[in-house]
């Protein structure tokens, strides 16, 4: 027996095989790679009418456009007069050269790569004796429309949010950034999935190094399938695997992901997934809401400074209540600890067990609200949090006391821009209550060291995850660490990010 | 591996220190916060008086032993719920007591790890016991409404330090039950040397 159960038995490496279809480029070997799946199509075609010259296009139904293939290929293919009267060989080279009218004609001359194509919704062209094929991109666009965004709404900004298709984000960054400057690199990830991976930058701007590792990243990452977020982010960033605190910025707004990118930071997008990632990230990005910088600055430096007391309550208000109440009672001001004993007074659980009792009762309230439809979601809220709060305080079960402290500390929580850092605060609350429970503001004290130290310890792509408030690389902060500045001050870029160039403005 | 050093030498320099145990929890509801503690002397050496007030009740306790230590530990024994001096706002002082010296007494609140040194010093005209037990209105209430602003046990200790007396705020309870602050009791040393104006 292992320390987490049966021992595991040796599993054999997980080996890619190179090519992966070890065949010659043929329709038939087409055919036998995709035997079994309904929605394969192959069909003959005669060049302009000769019978004597018969191609073989070869597609996924329900990938391909149709009406596109039909107008900008196959019409040609059959009508074209000039084609005709060439050998086959002249044929095909004069279509790869622009005689059918679609924009992307591409030559495939391995299995690998005309099957990568038929399942991104391209028709394969395979003329007799030729050992290539032509690949025509006409695959459908079939995608949401461009919405609001749903998690981080705008109020003074722009609406557009990130969609499930890769190439509509890119052009949504581009529109925004419409600098040359935006280098897009694409890496395949899953072998299963095969998605499209975009890492975005702007040269001259994001530190070489910083894209070098980003890349040599992603390029490691070697899974099945990439189709959700975790199986970027803690391939990604290692570090991601040993803290509930995020490392990487998540965003479905591409105005927020452009300023990422101008900023120094570099961008991911995926095939698939409706947000895009931005690297490096320390905990002050995390704290920072994309309207700061439409407000004005001195309500955005105000609304900060509420947010880091708010991130403060929220880790530490269910632990010094434990600690204050159970241990050192003297601390309260008289009547408040009158008040206590009082509310206190016929309710059958310890103060310690009680807290986190209903903590947990919180935790499961708030994921009841989140699993259910909107509508049903609501009620499971306002049942749980009245109806039954008010019950139990009234039946005796708990101290009022105790969910005014529980409910500020979720309230508070609510307050964080992102949800992944509020998830990692809510796990270190219960850490916190918990050695409040054992050694008073003594444990709470030791809580908060051992977590200061967890926070010092992390990195994300080279950057110290606490800049600027323990590591500002010995350069000038620019902007500060809570308040936000008037922008015309802030003439530099992050030092931290380590940017060839960090002025950002004249 | 950073953690576990840190939490390595926090236990170790705790266990240096002789702090192998965690500190015990207490519950709010199980405590009797005591606003008003009175000292006498007594045949037998010290009798103390303790008023708790709390939003359901007012009870007072007392209790003689040979020290006050002695006879607020006997007091605990003798009370269901814990004592809790934490929040005790006034101290009174018999006035034997007061003559006898008042080093003891002084020393006991300043290692007690709960009461706390700027509390209301009083010296009463007569006994502690009587002063609480006798007045007309709730004890805790008056004592709250005649307290002199920041005047403190702490500065009558600055001050017998420095000067080698200091002034105290005098109580004298009438037979009416009245309970008046009047004048001062002037400490020499440690000791009561007489009273000022009242």
């Amino acid at each position: 027996m292992g320390f987490f159960g049966r021992k595991q038995e040796p599993v054999p490496p997980h080996r890619r095989q190179e090519p992966g279809i070890d065949l010659p480029l043929t329709a038939e070997n087409m055919a036998a790679v995709f035997g079994d799946c309904a929605d394969f199509a192959m069909r003959e075609f005669d060049i302009a009418g000769d019978a004597q010259k018969r191609v073989t296009a070869c597609y996924l139904g329900g990938m391909v456009k149709m009406e596109r293939a039909g107008d900008y290929i196959l019409r040609p293919l059959a009508q074209d007069e000039t084609l005709r009267n060439l050998p086959l060989h002249q044929a095909f080279l004069r279509m790869a050269g622009g005689a059918l009218y679609n924009l992307m004609a591409q030559e495939r001359d391995d299995m690998d790569g005309a099957v990568a194509d038929a399942i991104a919704g391209n028709l394969l062209l395979f003329f007799p004796g030729e050992r290539s094929a032509l690949s025509f991109s006409v695959g459908t666009e079939e995608k949401r429309s461009i919405s609001a965004p749903q998690n981080e709404p705008a109020i003074k900004g722009a609406r557009d949010a990130f969609v499930e298709n890769l190439r509509t984000n890119t052009s949504l960054v581009r529109r925004h950034l419409r600098a040359p400057g935006l280098c897009i690199r694409e890496q395949i990830v899953g072998r299963q999935s095969l998605t499209p991976v975009d890492i975005l930058y702007l040269d001259g701007i994001a530190n070489p190094e910083t894209v070098a590792k980003v890349e040599a990243q992603v390029a490691k990452i070697d899974i099945d399938a990439l189709l959700s977020t975790g199986n970027l982010e803690e391939y990604l960033l290692p570090a991601a695997t040993r803290t509930a605190f995020p490392l990487a910025l998540y965003t479905e707004r591409p105005d927020r992901f452009c300023t990422g990118l101008v900023e120094g930071r570099i961008g991911l997008l995926m095939e698939g997934l409706p947000l895009g990632y931005l690297v490096p990230a320390d905990i002050g990005v995390f704290l920072r809401a994309p309207q700061d910088k439409s407000n004005n600055w001195m309500l955005a430096s105000v609304l900060l400074v509420l947010r880091y007391l708010c991130l403060l309550v929220t880790l530490l208000l269910p632990a010094f209540y434990i600690a204050v109440v159970t241990f050192h009672p003297e601390m309260l001001p008289t009547r408040l600890f009158l008040s206590i004993i009082a509310a206190r007074r016929d309710v059958p659980f310890g103060t310690i067990f009680e807290v986190l009792l209903l903590l947990v009762a919180f935790e499961i309230l708030q994921e009841a609200g989140l699993r259910l439809p909107p509508s049903i979601g609501q009620t499971v809220s306002i049942i749980g949090g009245l109806v039954v709060g008010t019950a139990a305080v009234e039946a005796k079960l708990i101290s009022p006391a105790v969910l005014i402290v529980v409910a500020g500390a979720g309230i508070a929580g609510y307050t964080m821009p992102s949800q992944e850092l509020a998830g990692a605060l809510r796990i270190w609350r219960f850490l916190l209550a918990v050695l409040a429970g054992l050694g008073g503001l003594w444990g709470m004290v030791l809580g908060i060291g051992v977590l200061v130290l967890h926070l010092a310890g992390l990195e994300s792509f080279g950057v110290a995850y606490l800049t600027p408030f323990a590591a500002s690389v010995g350069a000038q902060v620019e902007g500060h660490a809570v308040l936000r500045q008037p922008l015309p001050k802030v003439k530099l870029r992050d030092a931290s990010l380590k940017t060839p160039n960090r002025r950002n403005q004249a | 591996m950073k953690e576990t050093a840190f939490l390595g030498a926090i236990l170790c320099a705790l266990a240096l220190a002789g702090c192998t145990a965690l500190p015990a929890p207490r519950e709010a509801e199980n405590m009797r916060p005591v606003q008003v503690l009175g000292v006498d002397a007594a045949p037998e050496g010290v009798r103390v008086t303790a008023i708790s007030v709390t939003r359901e009740d007012s009870r007072t306790y007392s209790a003689t032993a040979k020290t006050a230590a002695e006879a607020c530990a006997v007091l605990q024994a003798e009370t269901g719920a814990t004592l809790f001096y934490g929040h005790t706002e006034t101290l009174l002082v018999g006035e034997a007591l007061a003559a006898q010296g008042l080093a003891p007494l002084f020393t006991y609140v300043a290692e007690d790890e709960e009461l706390r040194s700027d509390m209301v010093l009083f010296l009463v005209r007569g006994t502690a016991a009587e002063a609480l037990s006798g007045s007309r209105e709730p004890a805790a209430e008056r004592l709250a409404a005649i307290a002199p602003k920041g005047a403190g046990l702490r500065g009558v200790l600055v001050d017998l330090s420095r000067a080698g007396r200091a002034r105290v705020p005098a109580l004298t309870l009438y037979k009416d039950g009245t309970l008046l602050r009047e004048g001062c009791a002037l400490l020499q040393g440690d000791a009561l040397a007489g009273w000022e104006g009242g």
